[in-house]
C-alpha cells in the first residue's frame, strides 16, 4: 500500500485561449479513494479526460508501475487498467446488463459462433456480486435501470476489465440520498479490493465523508493535495475559489453599470414555473436595463430553466408575463413574438446553421424585417447585407466578408454571429446561455461590453455563466440555482466569488440555511445536504 | 464511358497532390478539382450529347428528338422537383411513385365513372394529394416517426386505394378531350407538358432560392433544432415538405395519364428511383452538395439524354441498364472526388 502504481507528472493541456491544465502532478496508491474537486472550468475534466485516453496532453507524462504510458485512445486506457465512468453514461441502453459489462472484452462463445449466454451472465453476476449489487439481474436491459444502477453496472464493467483505477466523474449527480449511500458502499468495496478510485464531485460533504485524500484544482493548477483528516468544508471552499487576495481584479461586484429601472413593470416576470418531472417552482423578475446573472454549478438546471421560459421545452405550469402582460409561450417562435430571444450554450447543435453564410445566419430570425415589399415574403438581399455588415462591424466579427461560411469561423466569432442573429431581431429580452464559453479572452471582453451597452439601452438580459467572475462583473442581480432549484436571489453588491460559490454548493444544513429565494419551498431546503453529515474518519 | 474520362483525370491529379505531400499544393489542386467537379454534371451532359450525336448524328441531333427527350423528361422532372423540396429538408418521401399512380387513376375514375368535369376532377385529385402529403407529414413530425418507413407504408396504402378504385384495370373510355390535351397538345411547337414542367421548375426555383420559406427550408435541413430556437416554424415546414412532394407526384401522374389518354395500373412506380437518382445527382452540382432546383433539372435532362441515346443505339435492355447505372455512378463519384479534397 505504500508505493504508488500511477504517477502523473507535469500534465499540461492547452486549448485555444485557455490553459486547461498546467503542470498537474500527483501519485495514486492502490486502494486509495481520491477526491477530486474544483469549480467548473478548473481543469478537473481535462485531467479526467487525459486519464481516460480521450484527450492527449500537450506535455507531461503518466507512469504506470514506473513505466511511461501513452494513452492514444480510451481503449489504451482500458487495456492499462484505467477506467472512467463518465457523468454522461456511455453504456448501451438497448443491451442487457451482462452484455454491457462484457462489452469490449469479447463475449464468451459456445462451440459455434453463438454467444454463451450463461457464461456471459455469470461474469456479470460475479462482478455485481463483488460490488454487493447481486440484486441487479444481468438479463435486464440497462436502459430500464435507474441512473444509480446504471453507474454501478458501469463500475462492474470496469471491474471485469481488471481496472486498477476507476475514475468516477460526478457519480452522485442526480442520485437520491439512499442511492448515494449505496454508491459509497460500492466505492469502499473497490477500495477493499485494492482498486483505486478518483471521485470527482461538487458535493463537498460526500468528498469529506468518503475519500482518503482530496486533490483541489483551480485555474488549471493542482493547488492542494490533502489527507482528509485535516480538512473541513470551509477550508476546501477557500481553496476551490482561491483566497480573496489572489482573486483576479474586477471579479467583485464592482462592474455594475447603473441600476435597473424599477419604476415600471418588470420586462419579464416568471412565477411558479414548473418543469416536467420536477416539483420545483421558479419565480423571479427581470427589469428593463437589468442584467440578471444565473449562477449555479454544472447540472444545477440553469439551461433547463431558460429553455423552459422560452418554450424550447414543455413546462407543466407557471405564469410568464412580459411587461406586465401575461403571455402564453408554447415554442421559441412565440417567445420571439414577445421580444424574447435566447442564444444557446450549444453553438454547434443549437445555434449555427452550417450550410449558411454569416449573412444568412444573422438574418435567420429576422427575415421578415428584410422584405423588399411588406406583403411579399421575399427577402431583399441588399437590406439583408446592410444588416449583416452593420452587425459584423459592430460586433467586430473577424471574417473575410459576410458571405463567408459560418463553419470556417473561430468559436468566438461564431458566437458573435449568433448574438448578431438575436440583435438583428431587436429583442427587448435577451437570454444568453454561457455566451463566453470556449472563446478567447479578447472576445469575452467584447461580449461583456456588448451586454453592458445593450443593458444601458434598456434591454433586459439574463446572463448564464459557469464563470462566477464574469457574472459578478456584469450582473446587477444574481439568482442562484442548486440541483434544479432556485435557492437564492442576491443583489450584486459587496459579494464576491466565494460567497456566490458557497451558495451554489450543496452544503450541510447549517450553511444551507442562507436567505432563501421567495419561491423555493422551505421543505426542500431541509433535505438539501444530500450527503451524510458526519465525517467518517479516514480509513487508511 | 463518357463520364469516366474526366474522373480518371481527376483521380490521377489527386494522387499527385498526395505524393507531393505539400498541403498548399493539395489545396490548389483541390480547389481546381472542385471547379471541375461542380460542373461535372454539366460536362457529363455535354459529353453524353456529343457522344450520342457522333454515334447517331442523323437521329439523335434533331429537333424532333430534342423535343421528345423534353416531353419524356417532363413528368420525371415534376416528380423530382417535389422530391427535391422534401430532400432539402432532410425528409425522404418514398410514396411519390404510388401517389403518381393514384392521382392518374383517381382523376380518370372521377371523369369516366362519375362524370365529373375534368378541371374539377383534377382539382379534387390535387386536393387528395395535399391531404395525403399532410397526413404523412403530420405522422412524421408530430408522431416523431421516421419519414423513410412512414412514407413506405403510405406508398403501399396509396397503391391500395388506387387498386380499389380501378380493380387494376386499364381505363380508356370516358376521358375528357380537354384532359388529354394537357398531355398531348402543343403550344408554340412544344408539348404542353414541357411548358408545365418548365413553369413548375421556375416556381420551385423561386420558392426555394428567393422566398423566406425556401430560406427556412434550407436552414431546417441543415440544423433543425437551431432553426426551432431561432423562431423558424420547423414543424409546419416539415409537413409542407410532404405536401409539396405529394403534389409534384400527383401532377406528374396526371400528365402521364393525359399523355397516354388512359389509366394504367401503378403508372408511377418506374419513376420512383429515377426521381431519387435525379435529385441526388443534381445535388452534386451545388457548392455544398445541397439539393437545388437547377441541379435536379440538369440531372433530369442528363437522365433523359442517356435514356434516349441508349435506346437509339438499339442496345439490348440489359446493356441499357448497365450503361445507365454505370453513368449515374460515375457522375456521382466524379463529384465526390472533388468534395473530399476540395475542403
Amino acid at each position: 500500500m505504500t508505493t504508488p502504481f500511477l504517477e502523473v507528472r507535469n500534465l499540461s493541456k492547452q486549448y485555444p485561449g485557455v490553459v486547461a491544465a498546467r503542470d498537474v502532478s500527483f501519485d495514486i496508491l492502490p486502494g486509495q479513494i481520491v477526491g477530486f474537486v474544483g469549480k467548473n472550468g478548473a481543469g478537473k475534466s481535462t485531467v479526467v479526460k487525459i486519464l481516460a485516453g480521450v484527450t492527449r496532453p500537450d506535455g507531461g507524462e503518466i507512469r504506470l508501475d514506473g513505466e511511461r504510458l501513452t494513452l492514444a485512445s480510451p481503449n489504451d486506457a482500458f487495456a492499462n487498467g484505467l477506467s472512467c465512468v463518465h457523468q454522461e453514461l456511455n453504456d448501451i441502453p438497448d443491451l442487457s446488463v451482462a452484455e454491457n459489462i462484457s462489452l469490449g472484452l469479447g463475449f464468451p462463445r459456445t462451440r459455434g459462433p453463438f454467444i454463451d449466454r450463461s457464461r456471459l451472465a455469470g461474469t456479470a453476476a460475479r462482478a455485481l456480486g463483488r460490488l454487493q449489487h447481486g440484486d441487479i439481474d444481468p438479463h435486464d436491459k440497462v436502459g430500464d435501470l435507474s441512473i444509480a444502477r446504471r453507474r454501478v453496472t458501469m463500475i462492474a464493467r470496469a471491474l471485469t476489465q481488471r481496472a486498477r483505477l476507476i475514475v468516477l466523474d460526478e457519480p452522485s449527480a442526480s442520485l437520491t440520498d439512499i442511492e448515494i449511500q449505496h454508491l459509497h458502499a460500492v466505492v469502499r468495496t473497490l477500495k477493499a479490493e485494492g482498486v483505486a478510485v478518483v471521485y470527482v464531485s461538487h458535493r463537498l460533504p460526500e468528498i469529506l465523508a468518503l475519500t482518503d485524500r482530496v486533490l483541489v484544482m483551480r485555474d488549471g493548477h493542482l493547488v492542494a493535495d490533502h489527507q482528509c483528516c485535516d480538512l473541513d468544508e470551509d477550508k476546501l471552499l477557500v481553496e476551490i475559489t482561491g483566497k480573496a487576495d489572489r482573486r483576479p481584479a474586477g471579479t467583485q461586484g464592482t462592474g455594475i453599470v447603473g441600476d435597473a429601472d424599477r419604476t415600471v413593470l418588470p420586462a419579464l416576470s416568471v412565477r411558479d414555473l414548473r418543469r416536467r418531472g420536477e416539483c420545483h417552482a421558479y419565480g423571479f423578475d427581470l427589469h428593463r436595463g437589468e442584467v440578471l446573472g444565473i449562477a449555479g454549478l454544472a447540472g444545477s438546471g440553469r439551461t433547463e430553466l431558460v429553455r423552459a421560459i422560452i418554450g424550447a421545452d414543455p413546462v407543466d405550469a407557471g405564469d410568464i408575463s412580459v411587461n406586465g402582460r401575461p403571455v402564453r409561450i408554447r415554442n421559441p417562435r412565440d417567445a420571439l413574438g414577445h421580444g424574447m430571444a435566447m442564444v444557446s450554450e450549444d453553438r454547434r447543435s443549437q445555434g449555427c446553421v452550417f450550410a449558411f453564410s454569416i449573412l444568412r445566419n444573422i438574418t435567420l430570425s429576422s427575415l421578415k424585417r428584410h422584405r423588399r415589399i411588406g406583403a411579399l415574403p421575399v427577402p431583399h438581399s441588399r437590406r439583408e447585407k446592410a444588416t449583416a455588415e452593420g452587425l459584423v462591424g459592430r460586433l467586430a466579427i473577424k471574417a473575410r466578408g459576410v458571405e463567408t461560411e459560418i463553419g470556417s469561423l473561430s468559436g468566438g466569432n461564431q458566437q458573435k454571429v449568433l448574438l448578431a442573429r438575436v440583435l438583428a431581431r431587436e429583442c427587448s429580452i435577451l437570454i444568453l446561455d454561457e455566451p463566453t464559453h470556449g472563446i478567447d479572452v479578447g472576445a469575452k471582453e467584447e461580449i461583456y461590453d456588448l451586454v453592458r451597452t445593450l443593458a444601458a439601452q434598456g434591454t433586459a438580459i439574463v446572463f448564464i455563466s459557469s464563470e462566477f467572475g464574469e457574472i459578478l462583473r456584469i450582473s446587477h442581480r444574481i439568482i442562484v440555482l442548486r440541483e434544479g432549484m432556485l435557492v437564492d436571489t442576491v443583489r450584486n453588491a459587496g459579494i464576491d466569488e466565494q460567497v456566490l460559490l458557497e451558495k451554489c454548493y450543496p452544503r450541510t444544513p447549517m450553511t444551507a440555511a442562507h436567505p432563501v429565494g421567495p419561491t423555493a419551498p422551505a421543505s426542500r431546503q431541509a433535505s438539501q445536504g444530500g450527503a451524510p453529515r458526519r465525517l467518517h474518519p479516514p480509513s487508511r | 464511358m463518357a463520364v469516366e474520362q474526366p474522373a480518371a483525370g481527376a483521380a490521377s491529379r489527386r494522387s499527385m497532390a498526395v505524393t507531393a505531400s505539400g498541403r498548399a499544393a493539395a489545396r490548389i489542386v483541390g480547389s481546381r478539382l472542385h471547379h471541375v467537379t461542380r460542373f461535372g454534371l454539366y460536362i457529363a451532359l455535354v459529353i453524353a450529347i456529343a457522344v450520342f450525336g457522333a454515334l447517331r448524328p442523323d437521329a439523335f441531333l434533331t429537333l424532333t428528338n430534342a423535343l421528345a427527350i423534353l416531353t419524356l423528361a417532363a413528368p420525371l422532372m415534376i416528380v423530382a422537383l417535389g422530391l427535391t423540396i422534401a430532400l432539402v429538408m432532410n425528409e425522404i418521401d418514398l410514396s411519390i411513385g404510388s401517389m403518381m399512380g393514384l392521382a392518374g387513376a383517381l382523376c380518370v375514375v372521377l371523369m369516366a365513372h362519375w362524370g365529373v368535369p375534368w378541371p374539377v376532377a383534377m382539382a379534387a385529385t390535387i386536393l387528395v394529394a395535399v391531404v395525403a402529403g399532410a397526413t404523412t407529414g403530420i405522422m412524421v413530425t408530430h408522431g416523431g416517426a421516421n419519414s423513410l418507413i412512414i412514407s413506405l407504408g403510405m406508398a403501399t396504402f396509396l397503391t391500395g386505394v388506387e387498386f380499389t378504385l380501378t380493380d387494376q384495370r386499364t381505363i380508356y373510355a370516358g376521358i375528357d378531350a380537354g384532359f388529354i390535351a394537357l398531355g398531348q397538345s402543343r403550344i408554340l411547337g412544344l408539348n404542353a407538358q414541357i411548358w408545365i414542367a418548365g413553369a413548375l421548375a421556375l416556381i420551385c426555383f423561386l420558392a426555394l432560392e428567393k422566398t423566406e420559406m425556401g430560406r427556412y427550408m434550407y436552414a431546417t435541413g441543415s440544423n433543425a433544432e437551431a432553426c426551432r430556437l431561432a423562431g423558424v416554424p420547423v414543424r409546419t415546414l416539415r409537413v409542407s415538405a410532404f405536401v409539396f412532394s405529394a403534389c409534384g407526384a400527383a401532377i406528374a401522374g396526371l400528365l402521364l395519364t393525359a399523355q397516354s389518354a388512359s389509366s394504367f395500373s401503378n403508372v408511377g412506380l418506374p419513376y420512383l428511383l429515377p426521381a431519387f437518382a435525379a435529385a441526388f445527382l443534381g445535388s452534386t452540382v451545388s457548392h455544398r452538395g445541397q439539393f437545388t432546383v437547377v441541379g435536379t433539372v440538369t440531372a433530369v435532362l442528363f437522365i433523359g439524354v442517356i435514356q434516349s441515346g441508349l435506346t437509339m443505339l438499339q442496345l439490348s435492355t440489359g446493356s441499357i441498364n448497365l450503361s445507365q447505372g454505370g453513368m449515374l455512378i460515375a457522375a456521382v463519384l466524379l463529384s465526390r472526388l472533388g468534395r473530399r479534397s476540395g475542403r
